[in-house]
């Protein structure tokens, strides 16, 4: 399968981890999901699956 | 019955199994999958030659047909004739089925099973029938040697192609049929003829393999439409996403309990476009579609 990402943004701080969690429960699990502060109080979560 | 068919690969078991039937049973219905038909053989041809005649089309303008069908009135013309052919297509497609269906067919349809596209099978859309015809045909394609039981395939194919058919001869017949309850000026008997042309043609190996690909085609491309919906999304902050989130953190971050029994609700849905669908892509995607699935989930996991 190709590289992809998934992304969701204006994610509350609160559901934060909640959406990580989601994200690394997957099977495959995402090679890496990184959030980041969109500046508005809210996050931008990027999932990420290498290729394989 | 045997002897003017091509037996092919791996027919020998079964033309065992059609002398032991032969001997026991005095009959080989069975082999095909079919009962006895009752009707006389004849019928079929006896109905051909009468709806099939070539002054059909004349006394029809004409409005008089009594030398050939004993009728007069364009539209009482129109509903014999249209009604007669399509039980001739259906005598024909009856036959053709069984033949297909049969221990020794002598049909060859190896070419047009090359078209469908193995990997598209289980994919495929269609009535549950089909779908679930073409999931046991992709277990004819052996993993062993990675080469293709043709036999088996062929077995496991026929009765998808064949429900195919009748999902397509379905459809045609109900369009016929609704048209006929029109008066003769609006529906007119040379217009049935290229419906009924329509109904003869849905009967094919042809048709069927391109509608199963088709389907497939078109549900790969939707899926495909789908990912990408999902790629990039706003989360979702409706009354039910909050909802369903609350749930699965059940006061810490995720319950892998409750994450688990979502999952087995998406994936066994009956709603096949939920199956690829992820817990997360279900809580927290803004979207229609999936605000209207979380609606459900709540009502049927059930989420409290």
């Amino acid at each position: 399968m190709p590289a992809r990402t998934e992304t969701r943004t204006g994610v509350k701080p609160e559901d934060v981890d909640t959406i990580t969690a989601l994200f690394n429960a997957q099977t495959p699990p995402p090679t890496s999901v990184v959030s980041t502060p969109d500046g508005n109080g809210t996050f931008t979560i990027v999932a990420t699956w290498a290729a394989s | 019955m045997f002897d003017r068919r091509i037996p092919r690969p791996g027919a020998s078991f079964r033309a065992l199994a059609g002398v032991v039937c032969l001997s026991v049973l005095g009959g080989c219905a069975a082999l095909s999958g079919y009962p006895k038909d009752p009707q006389n053989s004849s019928a079929l041809g006896e109905l051909r030659d009468k709806y099939f005649a070539e002054g059909i089309d004349d006394c029809y303008r004409a409005g008089d047909c009594q030398a050939l069908l004993n009728l007069s009135g364009r539209q009482a013309i129109r509903d014999d004739v249209v009604l007669n052919r399509m039980r001739v297509y259906d005598m024909e497609f009856s036959l053709f089925a069984r033949d297909l269906s049969g221990a020794n067919n002598s049909v060859s349809i190896g070419t047009d099973l090359t078209a469908l596209a193995l990997n598209g099978l289980g994919a495929s859309a269609g009535d549950a029938a089909t779908k679930a015809a073409l999931a046991a045909a992709s277990g004819g394609v052996l993993a062993s040697n990675g080469a293709v039981n043709k036999d088996l395939f062929y077995e496991k194919t026929v009765p998808a192609l064949v429900a195919q058919m009748q999902a397509d001869r379905l459809k045609a017949e109900t369009s016929i049929l609704s048209a006929l309850v029109k008066p003769d000026v609006d529906y007119s008997l040379q217009r049935a003829e290229l419906d009924l042309d329509t109904l003869n043609d849905a009967g094919s190996l042809n048709a069927a393999v391109a509608n199963i690909t088709q389907q497939s085609s078109t549900q790969q491309a939707q899926s495909q439409l789908q990912m990408n919906l999902y790629q990039t999304a706003v989360t979702a902050y409706t009354p039910s996403a909050s909802a369903v989130r609350t749930w699965l953190k059940n006061g810490a971050t995720l319950d892998m309990g409750r994450y688990n029994q979502l999952q087995a609700w998406l994936t066994n849905n009956s709603d096949s476009n939920l199956h690829g669908v992820t817990v997360e892509q279900l809580t927290d995607v803004s979207n229609d579609s999936l605000e209207a699935a979380r609606q459900r989930a709540i009502a049927e996991v059930p989420i409290k």
